[in-house]
């Protein structure tokens, strides 16, 4: 594999992404204007497949905002003639550091439209940048055709971690709206485990991660200064599951249907050491997805819908959203 | 000591006894090299802040363009969701204070609301405490907002169709502005957990 010229189209592909992500970059240099209240985070994620040396996504995503839980867990909508979505537009890539660890990078960019019939505000910026290490705790493929022995009932697991870099535009930078904002504006840190396991035609994945926010100085607040202080958003509790039934053609290519539950928590802030009970939040959501792997194994395409359950007792103190995606990943073996 | 942790990092050594793999580090690198290619630019434009968090006090840098802490505020026409209409200094000369909230009805915006309703308003009978709605646009829309998140009964509902007020101030989502009975600016700023609302209240 390490031939001269594997190595040096490894090299070629990581300047071409690096090139590329340089140029997604670059347009964040320019002053940015407005966008919504919630800010824009790293909305795409990569497993790279055992074999894989390396792959990308490119994904986008459309996200609307109807209404919102209040504290008490009743949901509200949004005033009446408003529309608010969040465009993202995420370009991701893995690498293969190791037969048992890789490595990812998500970078979003975010479009803001916010249109209340008071207000209307188009805004972009980039989003928070993630990065992430992955181990992976098996070191053969775990999909199954039949069940032989315990052994294949065996799934595949993960550990990983992951840093949140605060690229994207928050209250604290200079702006002047909550519509401008495509960022938290804090360093987090997760940890993330997960098991996957296949048996033809049928997969469960499981997820759970766990992230802490970096305390940080505040003296800016929508180009307010302030007087300084410290600020820690709460630490976030992030459970998935996503079940999927697959069909395989003569072709080798296949198709997957997934349905998905997530929940999502943050404790509550704290300012200066206090803590904020206003700042607490979770929600539930659900969603379904469908997934074309070409013949090849190496192109997938997935279309996805996920929401929010717009009733009372599904959130608390979050906006609710309805989220279409698409997104198409290459993977170079 | 460098073979240790050269060892550590090398997986495969605890099960092959590789001591090292060398696309470990030239992917590490690689992605290293990526992310610095990312970060640098973005370092450079509006977002620096949250890269370097500063906790410099730079309240001196303050533009005149808003009425901040210390500045008398201007007089304000208020339009009233129930068809009122009064102004600042009018407000400001019957109450002991005056206290704006910058809301766009979303769930922060409502905790905070909330909060206020609950625990400040029955307690500070003399100040009136009053939601700006800066993104309605019309009284009409800011009367259906306020009724549908059940404010409209319980405290003073403005709609800054002109946007008059949050250029004023600055406001936007979550700004709390404190006036006190000379029309002074004493306080501009985020309602945070709003506690240093409750702080300046007595101080009125």
């Amino acid at each position: 594999m390490k031939t001269p010229f594997f190595r040096f189209a490894w090299s070629g592909f990581a300047i071409v992404v690096a090139v590329f992500a340089a140029l997604i970059a670059l347009p964040l240099t320019r002053s940015v204007h407005a966008a919504s209240c919630c800010g824009g985070g790293a909305g795409a994620s990569l497993v790279l497949p055992k074999a894989a040396r390396y792959s990308v996504l490119v994904s986008t995503e459309k996200e609307e905002y109807t209404g919102f839980y209040n504290l008490d867990g009743k949901y509200l909508s949004n005033p009446e003639g408003s529309n608010l979505y969040q465009t993202r537009l995420n370009v991701a890539a893995a690498v293969r550091l190791h037969s048992f660890l890789q490595a990812s990078l998500a970078a979003p960019f975010v479009y803001n439209y916010n249109h209340y019939s008071g207000v209307e505000s188009v805004t972009s910026g980039p989003g928070d940048i993630g990065v992430g290490l992955l181990g992976e705790l098996f070191r053969d493929i775990k999909c199954v055709w039949k069940v032989k022995s315990w052994q294949d009932l065996i799934p595949a697991a993960y550990l990983g971690a992951g840093l949140v870099i605060p690229t994207g535009i928050s209250p604290y930078d200079n702006v002047t709206q909550s519509f401008d904002i495509t960022g938290r504006g804090f360093y987090r840190f997760d940890v993330k485990a997960m098991v996957d396991k296949t048996i033809y035609p049928v997969s469960l994945s499981l997820t759970a991660a766990y992230g802490s926010y970096f305390s940080r100085p505040v003296n800016r607040e929508y180009g307010k200064y302030v007087e300084p202080y410290t600020k820690k958003l709460g630490n976030r509790i992030v459970a998935s599951g996503v079940l999927s039934y697959g069909w395989s053609f003569l072709s080798a290519a296949s198709f997957t249907l997934s349905g998905s539950y997530q929940y999502v928590s943050e404790g509550e802030t704290r300012i200066n050491g206090r803590p904020d009970p206003l700042s607490s939040y979770y929600k539930h959501g659900a969603g379904i997805a469908g997934a074309y792997t070409a013949p090849n194994q190496n192109l997938v395409v997935k279309i996805k819908y996920n929401r929010n359950i717009f009733q009372d007792a599904w959130g608390e103190n979050q906006p609710a959203t309805g989220t279409l995606g698409m997104e198409a990943t290459y993977v170079f073996r | 000591m460098i073979w240790q942790i050269r060892c550590v990092l090398n997986l495969d050594f605890f099960r092959y006894g590789r001591l090292c793999n060398l696309k470990f580090y030239k992917g590490l690198l690689s992605l290293f090299c990526l992310a610095w290619l990312i970060v640098t630019p973005t370092a450079c434009a509006n977002m620096q802040g949250d890269l370097f968090p500063d906790s410099t006090d730079l309240r001196t840098q303050n533009g005149a363009n808003f009425s901040g802490v210390g500045d008398i505020a201007p007089e304000k026409a208020l339009y009233f969701a129930d068809s009122s209409v009064s102004s600042l200094y009018t407000e400001t000369s019957s109450f002991r204070g005056v206290v704006l909230y910058f809301t766009m009805w979303c769930s922060l915006c409502n905790a905070h609301a909330d909060y206020i309703v609950l625990n400040l308003i029955a307690a500070n009978p003399d100040i009136r405490f009053i939601l700006v709605d800066y993104v309605s646009g019309t009284l009409a829309a800011t009367k259906s907002a306020a009724i549908a998140n059940g404010y409209y009964n319980s405290t003073g509902v403005v709609s800054d169709n002109s946007g008059g007020l949050s250029k004023t101030f600055a406001g936007t989502m979550g700004t709390v502005v404190v006036l006190d009975s000379a029309n002074t600016v004493r306080m501009n700023e985020d309602f945070r957990d709003g506690q240093n609302l409750v702080k300046i209240l007595p101080q009125l």
